[in-house]
């Protein structure tokens, strides 16, 4: 399997409704956090990657090569990522394969969007996912697929509203504790119930806000991790997996995808009962009912038992199963690549014991992140342990 | 399976548009530079590792990726020499153009790096190599642009 | 030991550009080729009826149509005609526009599983004609057309589908 892999280094952004920054100078705000919190120079990095979604947000076309300086990528082989809100954990597991195949020693991974340069709002940039010729003319917007899904979602498994409301609730709140949150606030499932029905079921506060940010992670190969700490996290499992496009055609009620994800990532960790052996989990959150659909495609409960986790508490941070102990995209804020890669970056600090007022109460040996994305197609996971 | 000469009237394409509208911030070190310009001021900055002066001055070095503050900032002369050049006769979407734009790139002395911006001279008047000046937009237009120069032109 | 940087513009700051910015509205017009599946898809439409095509090998119906199979990986070229009634797959009732401005009357979206397709094979299209209220999941809906004289080989030649 080539060689073990370990992230050494982590850094971001405070994410920000809008940001004064240009992307380069929040994408370098992250960079150079990354590289200073492990002791590395710019000199000591071989590649970069750099993950961020559509040009569209920033609006600028070859949005990879624009970033490139910010991200510490100047005269180094380079590339960019990009599988929609996928990104930020696909990203991982590019940099991963750059050092597990032995091409290079350390890698930077650089995640970065600046979704406020989108005017008016930043929805509109999304309107292209709509297939342009059967879909678009309807008037489509974004919340729709989501709606859509959480609809399919509640009706095929008999969930209330009222439960999946737990999801901002408790996201919401750990985020007070996260200091770079955005809209971290303490909320009642009431609050989230009254809000402004905005495509139903999807309410106000079932939705995370668009941001501006960015985060950045070092990665080293076994032999220099702990040239840089003395406390490298290893990258034990990756996976991605695609859906079809025709999201038209299946049904909306179960990631199939995310297990195919999941499934590649255990494999590779040797991971046999993920229910027993993964200690955190960050599932992606842009809206509350997909932790719990997540949680579910990631084989971590049965179909439609993921609202009973949250009901009997155990995902809160001193629970059996701690789910997104940073808040999450509802809490922390959703730049769409870097907020995936703020979830692998508190699976980093989590098992470092670096989490402060964060901390789970539990001992974690392992963890694991997922982010999701495209037309409800993409699922991409990254195991870390220690 | 319907044969092909049922079939009417080809339809091939769909027509239609994608709403885009940028705004973009000019961030903590454009807009330290801009702010110069309103005031009539060139801002560069310095990287004392690289030793490499950068116009438009940035937030970081991108060589060796050390921050560069305010205290960074130098004034620089408004003198420069013209590396390259050229003359466009048609706008974006191919219109002919009255007049060309010519549009050149100036080493601003003191600084390491190219200044894009227009040409003010004609096109007859113009050597790589010439020494250029920039002329300022008057002062109450001036708003922290890069338009807050109309453009470049010869110093004799 | 950690930092976290970015400088929030607040709203007020935004609202009476309180900082140095350029804005841009770009001129994105296209012409997007149909290609061949959708262009006979709305050849149908046109004419009053959805088309579907079949894979030759697991030989299920889709819609909409496509050249392939994504599951097989084969040509198709078998198109099929459906009928215009199906059931509600999942439904949405939209308050908001793209833009996230609050629209007077809501819209329904809805994946809607058409009647002759395999099972679960759907398109995404409007409900109306019901109160939004009565609108359930699979709910039996049938397609409302434009005039024929209106269609002109789009997918809004359907205006929208209602219960039946």
């Amino acid at each position: 399997m080539g060689r073990r892999v370990a992230i050494v280094g982590a850094g971001m952004t405070k994410f920000v409704r809008r940001a004064k920054e240009t992307g380069k100078e929040l994408a370098y705000y992250a960079a150079k956090a990354a590289l200073d919190s492990c002791g590395a120079k710019l000199k000591d990095i071989d590649a970069v990657v750099l993950g961020s979604a559509p040009d569209t947000f920033d609006g600028v076309h070859m949005k990879g090569e624009y970033l490139s300086c910010g991200a510490g990528a100047f005269g180094k082989p380079y590339l960019r990522c990009y599988v929609g809100g996928g990104t930020g954990v696909f990203s991982v597991a590019v940099g991963w394969y750059y050092i597990a195949s032995g091409i290079f020693d350390t890698c930077l991974v650089v995640c970065e969007e600046k979704m406020s340069s989108y005017q008016p709002h930043p929805q509109g940039a999304f309107l292209t996912i709509f297939d342009h010729t059967t879909e678009r003319p309807l008037g489509p917007n974004l919340l729709w697929i989501f709606a859509l899904e959480m609809q399919r979602y509640m009706q095929t498994y008999g969930i209330k509203k009222e439960e999946i409301a737990l999801v901002a609730v408790k996201n919401k709140k750990n985020a007070l504790d996260h200091p770079a949150a955005q809209i971290a606030q303490e909320i009642t499932v009431e609050d989230v119930l009254k809000s402004e029905v905005l495509c139903y079921p999807v309410q106000r506060l079932d939705v995370s806000p668009v941001s501006d940010g960015a985060c950045a992670i070092v990665m080293t190969n076994e032999y220099l991790a702990r040239r840089f700490t003395d406390k490298p996290v290893w990258v034990s499992g990756v996976g991605w997996c695609l859906d079809t496009a025709y999201w038209t055609n299946r049904d909306l009620c179960y990631p199939r995808y995310v297990e195919e994800a999941a499934r590649m990532a255990y494999k590779m960790a040797g991971i046999r009962n993920p229910r027993r052996e993964i200690d955190v989990v960050e599932p992606y959150d842009p809206f509350d009912y997909k932790e719990l659909h997540h949680l579910e495609g990631l084989l971590l409960c049965d179909r439609g038992e993921a609202p009973q986790l949250l009901v009997d508490g155990k995902t809160q941070r001193d629970g059996e199963l701690p789910v997104c102990p940073s808040g999450g995209l509802l809490g922390v804020g959703n730049p769409i690549s870097a907020a995936g890669l703020m979830k692998v970056i508190e699976i980093f600090w989590q098992l470092r014991g670096e989490a402060g007022k964060r901390q789970i109460a539990k001992k974690a040996k392992r963890g694991l992140a997922q982010a999701w994305g495209d037309l409800m197609q993409v699922g991409t996971v990254v195991i870390l342990e220690v | 399976m319907e044969q092909k000469e049922n079939r009417k009237k080809e339809i091939i394409h769909f027509f239609g548009q994608l709403p885009v509208e940028s705004l973009y911030t000019a961030g903590i070190a454009g807009e330290r530079f801009l702010l110069g310009l309103k005031e009539g001021k060139f801002l560069a900055n310095y990287c004392p590792d690289c030793d490499f002066v950068f116009l438009p001055p940035k937030l970081y070095c991108e060589f060796c990726f050390r921050e560069l503050k305010e205290e960074d900032l130098k004034e620089i002369e408004n003198k420069g020499i013209l590396l390259s050049y050229t003359f466009t006769h048609i706008d974006t979407n191919g219109n002919r153009l009255e007049n060309p734009i010519i549009v050149g790139v100036i080493k601003m002395n003191g600084t390491d790096t190219g200044f894009v911006h227009k040409l003010l001279n004609k096109i007859e008047d113009i050597e790589i190599g010439m020494e250029v000046e920039a002329v300022f937009a008057p002062k109450e237009r001036r708003r922290g642009s890069i338009n807050d120069i109309v453009g470049f032109q010869r110093i004799d | 030991m950690k930092n976290f940087f970015a400088t929030p513009l607040r709203d007020e700051d935004f609202k009476k550009k309180n900082f140095c910015y350029e804005t841009w509205i770009g001129n994105c017009f296209y012409a997007w080729d149909c290609g061949k599946a959708i262009g006979r898809y709305l050849e149908g439409l046109k004419e009053g009826k959805i088309l579907g095509v079949k894979c030759p090998k697991c030989e299920r119906i889709m819609v909409p149509p496509r050249i392939f199979c994504e599951w097989c990986f084969v040509l198709v070229e078998d198109f099929v005609e459906l009928k215009d009634t199906g059931k509600i797959n999942t439904f949405s009732i939209s308050y908001i526009s793209w833009d996230m401005k609050r629209l007077e009357k809501p819209q329904i979206p809805a994946v809607i599983e058409i009647d002759g397709a395999s099972p679960g094979y759907g398109i995404l299209h409007l409900i109306s004609e019901v109160d939004p209220k009565d609108v359930k999941v699979g709910m039996r809906v049938k397609a409302v057309w434009k005039e024929e004289k209106e269609r002109e080989g789009k997918i809004t030649d359907i205006k929208y589908f209602r219960p039946y």
